[in-house]
């Protein structure tokens, strides 16, 4: 089944642009990973899914267009985790995770808000930081938080904007696999950004690759990911181990010109 | 879900509701001690009064039947003192919660109505009414419409200054900072050219001051903020999205550049309705929300109530310091709730262990 299509999606900030008539399509329950240099448009393509940014062409959830949904609609069923940490200041992770629930609620919590906000703390075992201030935590705790609070939504799609960015490799690994748990546990699709190929291959279902704003090209990672690829897209030699997954060791960067075109 | 799952969301909830508890806990505090205070200043003048008379001569005219109140104490009381010290409690309460919305949507902890340029217009509007006689209203209202109407006006300009480049924080915190030297610059040159009698009224205008009130006064306050504050409560949670970020705010649903534009609009309206009658009371609209959020966190639920609260109280407190300091000379308020609240401010702000910004 088809959770969200990408037809013809373009935008741009003034005159220049930024993504180029873009289609995708991501199945229930999968996680799709967005790759690509800086700047090639993962970022852009996310906020636009979410709404954040409004784009041209179409974007289908389930088969309503995302275009004629209310923000709150769009709330409902799109959780979306920014890439740095941004929480409100002077607020405790409980009352963080809670604002998930705004999408809900009109002005006054009710005991169904509070049960979905502890079962999220404890899925994502963060008793013991429910009291604490957001602003007090480290990196990967916020992120984690993060994640609770786009849960707390009760989406059935999850956007994640470079998650394990600034994460150290314990909590780039604990993080992924709480994104894996969550999708197979709650039957939810989860568009991702992300940097490290090798994470990719390993936690993702199907990889998009981007470049100056285009699909480059969409698959499993172990077709997309080859020497071919990562020079073309990324301008890095590279070796490829094909291990159970593909494993990807940079050996330098290629000075643009030919090499990478 | 076992037994252990079960009791540990029993106690998550428990400990979320004791928290909220405490937040009203404090709401309540400041309460009891705006009714204190308020009691104790009815008390300050030449005429002698004790607390006990001053609320016995408050409830006789509310429950006639159950209390009794002389003459003399019921005409201080309800002719002289009370609608000034109801006056503090509801310009403490409006600057209070302009100062926290405009924080929340702006996410800055420097936005009040003096650094948005709005107090900068009042005090412009209210000198040309001085110094030239020129306004939007005549007779008494002169200088109270105009300080009103160039409230307002500053608002918009700020609106439309942040509409033209893009309605962000920044933008909105730079346009109010331009509009504030604007009126500052009006103001001085009225000041120069005016004559001496109307450059002291203009600035004792400034300073701000509980003692033009009268209960028209009051009520017209108190029937502007009674408007603008359900709205405000409303979109609580918005506002909280709002300090997450803009986009983590619209990921979630809200609106936020209507959020910020009405919300604007409406603290402005506040501010405007309380200066127009008091003159600019400065620093209750800054620090009062800080306070607040010191002590019961950020969430804009309790924060804008416990704001008002707050800001009520350092005015009457202020308000009653100003009267009795000097007296009888009686200093201008606006002066006192500096001195009375930095040092309260520095205190909180040496102890704080939480970050807020």
């Amino acid at each position: 089944m088809v959770k969200i299509t990408i037809q013809n999606v373009s935008f741009s900030y003034g005159s220049s642009s930024i993504l180029n008539d873009l289609n995708l399509v991501v199945g229930d329950s999968e996680i799709l990973g967005l790759v690509g240099p800086n700047g090639s448009g993962k970022t852009t393509l996310i906020k636009c899914i979410d709404r954040i940014l409004k784009p041209r062409g179409s974007i289908l959830l389930d088969s309503r267009d995302l275009a004629l949904m209310s923000g709150g609609e769009i709330a409902r069923e799109i959780g979306y985790v920014p890439q740095s940490g941004s929480g409100a200041m002077g607020t405790t992770v409980f009352e963080t995770i809670l604002m998930g629930r705004r999408p809900h609620i009109s002005w006054r919590v009710s005991e169904r808000d509070l049960e979905i906000v502890t079962e999220v703390i404890e899925l994502l075992h963060l008793e013991e930081l429910a009291m604490r201030e957001f602003g007090q935590l480290s990196g990967g705790q916020k992120q984690k938080v993060l994640i609770a609070r786009a849960l707390a939504q009760e989406p059935s799609v999850l956007l994640l904007d470079e998650p394990t960015s600034n994460l150290d490799m314990k909590h780039q690994l604990e993080v992924m696999e709480i994104i894996r748990e969550m999708v197979q546990r709650k039957n939810i699709s989860a568009v991702m950004a992300v940097h490290d190929l090798n994470l990719a291959a390993r936690f993702v279902d199907k990889l998009a690759v981007l470049k100056n704003g285009r699909i480059w090209a969409a698959g499993d990672a172990s077709s997309l990911l080859t020497p071919d690829m990562l020079r073309e897209v990324y301008c890095v030699e590279a070796v490829v181990m094909k291990l159970e997954r593909p494993f990807v060791i940079p050996i330098r960067s290629l000075n643009g010109g030919m090499a990478c075109e | 879900m076992d037994c252990m799952e079960a009791e540990l969301r029993i106690s998550l909830k428990e400990e979320y509701t004791r928290f909220v508890g405490r937040k009203l806990l404090f709401l309540a505090a400041i309460s009891l001690c705006i009714l204190i205070v308020a009691g104790i200043s009815a008390t300050l003048g030449s005429a002698k009064l004790s607390v006990f008379d001053v609320y016995s001569a408050i409830l006789a005219r509310m429950f006639p039947g159950y209390f009794e109140s002389t003459w003399f104490a019921d005409t201080i009381v309800w002719g002289l003192r009370l609608h000034r010290i109801l006056m503090g409690v509801v310009a403490g309460a409006g600057l209070g919660i302009a100062g926290a919305v405009m924080q929340g949507i702006l996410k800055n902890p420097l936005a009040s109505p003096f650094t948005l340029g709005i107090s900068s217009a009042a005090s412009f509007g209210a000198a040309l009414a001085i110094v030239l006689g020129a306004g939007f209203a005549g007779g008494e209202y002169l200088i109270i419409g105009n300080a009103f109407v160039f409230t307002l006006l500053a608002a918009f300009a700020v609106y439309g200054l942040a509409k033209y480049k893009g309605i962000t924080p920044e933008t909105m915190i730079l346009a109010g900072i331009a509009i504030m030297y604007f009126f500052s610059a009006m103001t001085s040159f009225l000041q120069y050219v005016g004559r001496a009698e109307q450059v002291q009224e203009v600035v004792f205008w400034m300073m701000g001051s509980l003692g033009r009130s009268s209960w028209e006064k009051v009520y017209a306050s108190s029937l502007v903020i009674l408007i603008c504050l359900p709205y405000l409560i409303l979109k609580s949670w918005d506002i909280n999205a709002i300090g997450a970020g803009d986009e983590t705010a619209k990921s979630l649903g809200v609106n936020v550049e209507r959020t910020r534009v009405v919300s604007m609009v409406l603290a402005s309206l506040i501010t405007a309705g309380v200066i127009c009658f008091t003159g600019t009371i400065g620093f209750i609209g800054l620090v009062a929300p800080h306070m607040t959020r010191m002590v019961i966190g950020n969430d804009h639920r309790f924060l804008i109530p416990g704001s008002a609260l707050m800001g009520a109280l350092i005015l009457l407190a202020a308000d009653a310091l100003a009267r009795t300091v000097l007296a009888p000379v009686i200093l201008p308020v606006g002066i006192m709730t500096s001195f009375l609240g930095v040092p309260f401010f520095v205190y909180l702000f040496m102890k704080r262990r939480k970050e807020f910004w």
